[in-house]
């Protein structure tokens, strides 16, 4: 028995829900015979690997789906072995470049110029490339992505790249002008709606009510994965669904830590108080929850809360501190620092209301 | 016996095919790449140089460098072509990029050897004339290489001079330490004029016979930003994409991830608005669709420069806001809050002032003078037009004692607040820069609403927070 959110992933291009006009165009790429470089792009749960599993079906037929995990082993320049789990059929092969911090580029030379040099082999296959996928291509570091320039180029008789990523600003130029770029949006909340009732409550024989879905759809920001795993665990935690069942989709607990956090500031703005919140911030990263996301998560929560005026002024205190946790060493500092900021811009509001 | 032929045949025929068949799956960009010289559209000046050099047999060293996309590599490649022909080129030629590793232990072993071989002039007699007797070493995307690395070059580049050449090719030049680039001949490769675009896309769509409209193309060019190998790539995955087979302009924007007009429209009335909400529910989407933040900025930057409401002043400041985000962007930080966070200042300032005398510090009026200055917080006063209409009007009819001393007069709309500023010469008679802020606090609170008590006078060079010099008190 396996999640909802895998056992329904569409395998075809055809039975994507949405963004219907990309599956044609994808789908005319394919049959056209010649497939450029890919480059997927968009938010996360939006079906970007989806459709990359689903375009490679489309070009090799079902023999994609056969596929092995091998552990591969790469040398570096000062002579350290690295390991790295490649996922492969006899048509493409996938890699994480993440997995391997700073050696990405030595991975990306050698893997990529040993499949580029060995040309297809396989009688039964229809092209006569082979695929490259590289999931989270932003996190590549800038030498990995200028080794893959002229490779690209070079070997593109027998080799096509797909890289898949969340944002191209972290891909340098010059391999953006050697892909098409394929922008993939996230669902809107009626696509995650009739996904939810369309596809998994059929599949599933439930009645899933709208208004259920839709609040689904809406908290989950428009994650189709988020949304398909929230319906599951409010199905687990009582079905029949009734209408009101909105205000028990259980939220992650980390997010309604972070939202008590965030109340905390707001009712009372004092080192005490910070102390106290730092105590909460500790307990959430020791249970590994990212400090960007509890950034983000605060940031909007008082964004939301505070009057207009404040606002602005609030979204670019978040901005700074965000920028800095990336550049910065220890996230503590900065979140503590963000909330004594907020904290202080707070009070001074609070104050100038009552002296006017 | 027949047969036999006609197996043999037929198994030929499967050979061109499939011959046909890598053919046609090589992209566009490779396949329309110049073979020759004369072939490179664009980088005329490149061209005759290299054309000159290679009739008198004496290629300095090169240096390319430009943004992507302009033609550097395809140019070494055809000038080899051209001077070697395509036999001999394979063996002439060492071409190391940054696939290849190329740290300082490469340099010292594969360059150095490859470097040190002699080469015969005449080796090739169906060239027909004489080869240059010297290699091509190319060095592509040099930009990404070591520094210790290229300084490992240095000395090998003099002493193999008599029989080889080195061509680094890079995006920036700054990149190259100085003395390697002090021993080469520079070339910038500038981006494509549009003219030249035009033509080789056009030739293009006519030699795979693609059905594209005259937008298209127009579409294309603007996209790519002079950069020939994006608009081919754009043309070859457009013809790919489009269902009907013809392309049209809505096709190409589509697919190179172009914000649509009207989005960035909007983005910048909520901005120009100031309304919060508004901003965060356009960023929201804009997170959502998939756009990348750098191309928000960048299409809001060509908004705003070409904007001739904004004034120089706003615009200098909006640069350095564009400036800030990006530099964060570059480093990492969360899109959507940079975005979000994008605190362009579209508040104006007016000014009104004497004949002769410039709203700058500098000015030599102003130079030793001060200011009297209010502050209307903007969650109080909700209309400052009868305020400004007053002032203004009190200093055309000439109410003021002291009319000599007074500079002019400054409006500012903030974000939070409205400012007001009377600007006067220097204070050494105190009594009529006094009287000078009385009547001017004296209209301002003229039409009875939010009146203030008094205001403060400093000098221009005072520091910020400075106690006043002079207070004007209400009457």
């Amino acid at each position: 028995m396996s999640l909802w959110v895998d056992k329904y992933r569409p395998t075809s291009l055809d039975q994507m829900t949405y963004h219907k006009d990309i599956s044609s165009h994808l789908k005319n790429l394919s049959n056209s015979g010649d497939l450029p470089h890919l480059l997927f792009y968009g938010p996360s749960g939006a079906g970007k690997k989806t459709r990359i599993t689903a375009t490679l079906r489309e070009i090799f037929g079902p023999g994609v789906e056969k596929i092995k995990i091998d552990q591969r082993q790469f040398q570096t320049p000062s002579n350290r072995k690295i390991d790295i789990n490649t996922i492969s059929s006899s048509y493409h092969i996938e890699i994480n470049p993440s997995d391997v911090g700073i050696y990405d580029r030595v991975v990306i030379q050698d893997l990529i110029k040993e499949a580029a040099q060995t040309q297809q082999l396989s009688s039964k296959a229809t092209r006569k490339f082979k695929v490259i996928v590289i999931h989270e291509a932003d996190s590549l570091s800038k030498d990995a992505q200028h080794a893959l320039r002229r490779t690209m180029e070079k070997y593109v008789n027998n080799l096509r790249v797909i890289l898949c990523c969340n944002s191209t600003g972290k891909i340098i130029g010059p391999v953006q002008s050697r892909c098409l770029l394929v922008r993939i949006p996230a669902p809107s909340v009626q696509d995650i709606v009739d996904g939810l009732c369309g596809v998994v409550a059929k599949k599933e024989k439930i009645t899933v009510p709208t208004e259920l879905a839709t609040h689904i759809a809406v908290t989950s920001k428009r994650n189709m994965r988020r949304a398909v795993l929230m319906l599951e665990s409010s199905y687990v935690q009582q079905y029949p669904f009734t209408a009101d069942q909105n205000s028990s989709i259980p939220l992650p607990d980390w997010e309604i830590a972070i939202i008590k956090i965030a109340k905390l500031a707001l009712e009372d703005q004092s080192p005490q108080q910070l102390l106290k919140i730092r105590g909460l911030i500790y307990e959430l990263l020791s249970h590994c929850i990212p400090a960007q996301t509890i950034l983000k998560h605060l940031a909007f929560y008082w964004i939301k809360s505070v009057d207009n005026e404040l606002k602005t002024e609030m979204a670019v205190c978040a901005a700074t501190y965000e920028h800095r946790l990336q550049i910065g060493q220890k996230a503590i500092f900065h979140l503590e620092a963000y909330v004594a900021k907020f904290m202080s811009i707070y009070k001074r509001f609070l104050l100038d209301i009552s002296s006017i | 016996m027949d047969d036999f032929f006609k197996g043999k045949s037929k198994a030929k025929k499967v050979d061109t095919s499939r011959a046909n068949d890598v053919a046609s799956t090589v992209p566009w960009v490779e396949k329309y790449r110049p073979d020759s010289l004369n072939k490179v559209c664009s980088q005329s000046e490149t061209v005759n140089v290299l054309r000159e050099s290679i009739q008198s047999k004496n290629l300095p060293h090169l240096l390319f460098y430009g943004p992507p996309g302009t033609g550097k590599t395809s140019t070494i490649l055809a000038l080899a072509r051209d001077m070697y022909g395509p036999e001999l080129v394979k063996s002439r030629i060492l071409e190391l990029n940054a696939s290849d590793e190329r740290g300082i232990q490469v340099v010292r072993e594969k360059v150095k050897n490859f470097a040190k071989t002699m080469v015969g002039n005449n080796a090739n007699e169906s060239h027909g004339a004489s080869l240059p007797p010297y290699k091509i070493i190319i060095l592509d995307e040099a930009d990404s290489m070591t520094e210790d690395a290229q300084a490992a070059l240095r000395r090998t580049m003099e002493t193999y001079s008599k029989v080889t050449r080195f061509c680094l090719i890079c995006n920036y030049v700054s990149r190259i330490i100085e003395p390697l680039a002090s021993r080469c001949a520079k070339f910038r490769f500038k981006p494509l004029p549009k003219t030249e675009m035009r033509a080789k896309l056009t030739q293009i769509v006519d030699g795979e016979k693609v059905a594209c409209t005259e937008e298209a193309i127009e579409a294309l060019i603007k996209t790519s930003e002079g950069d020939m190998r994006k608009a081919i790539t754009s043309l070859q995955s457009a013809y790919h994409l489009s269902t009907t087979g013809k392309i049209t302009d809505a096709t190409v924007r589509d697919m190179t991830g172009v914000i649509p007009s009207t989005v960035i429209d909007k983005l910048m009335d909520a901005i120009q608005k100031d309304s919060f909400g508004d901003i965060q529910s356009v960023v929201d989407d804009l997170i959502y669709d998939g756009y990348s933040a750098a191309q928000i900025l960048q299409q809001i930057h060509s908004h705003v420069i070409q904007n001739p409401e904004f004034s120089s002043l706003q615009k200098s400041k909006m640069a350095l806001v564009f400036g800030t985000t990006d530099f964060a962007l570059s480093e990492g930080a969360d899109e959507q809050l940079q975005i979000l966070s994008m605190n362009i200042p579209t508040g104006a300032n007016y000014h009104f002032f004497k004949e002769g005398v410039k709203p700058m510090w500098e000015d030599s009026a102003n130079a030793n003078g001060g200011r009297w200055l209010v502050e209307y917080p903007r969650r109080v006063e909700k209309d400052i037009n009868e305020k400004w209409i007053n002032t203004m009007l009190a200093l055309i009819g000439e109410s003021y004692q002291d009319s000599q001393n007074i500079c002019g007069i400054v409006f500012s709309n903030r974000k939070t607040c409205y400012r007001f500023s009377m600007w006067t010469r220097s204070p050494d008679t105190s009594q009529g820069i006094k009287e000078i802020g009385e009547t001017f606090l004296k209209y301002l609170n003229r039409d009875k609403s939010n009146e203030i008590e008094s205001i403060p006078f400093n000098r221009h060079v005072a520091s910020r927070g400075a106690k006043p010099l002079f207070e004007a008190k209400k009457q």
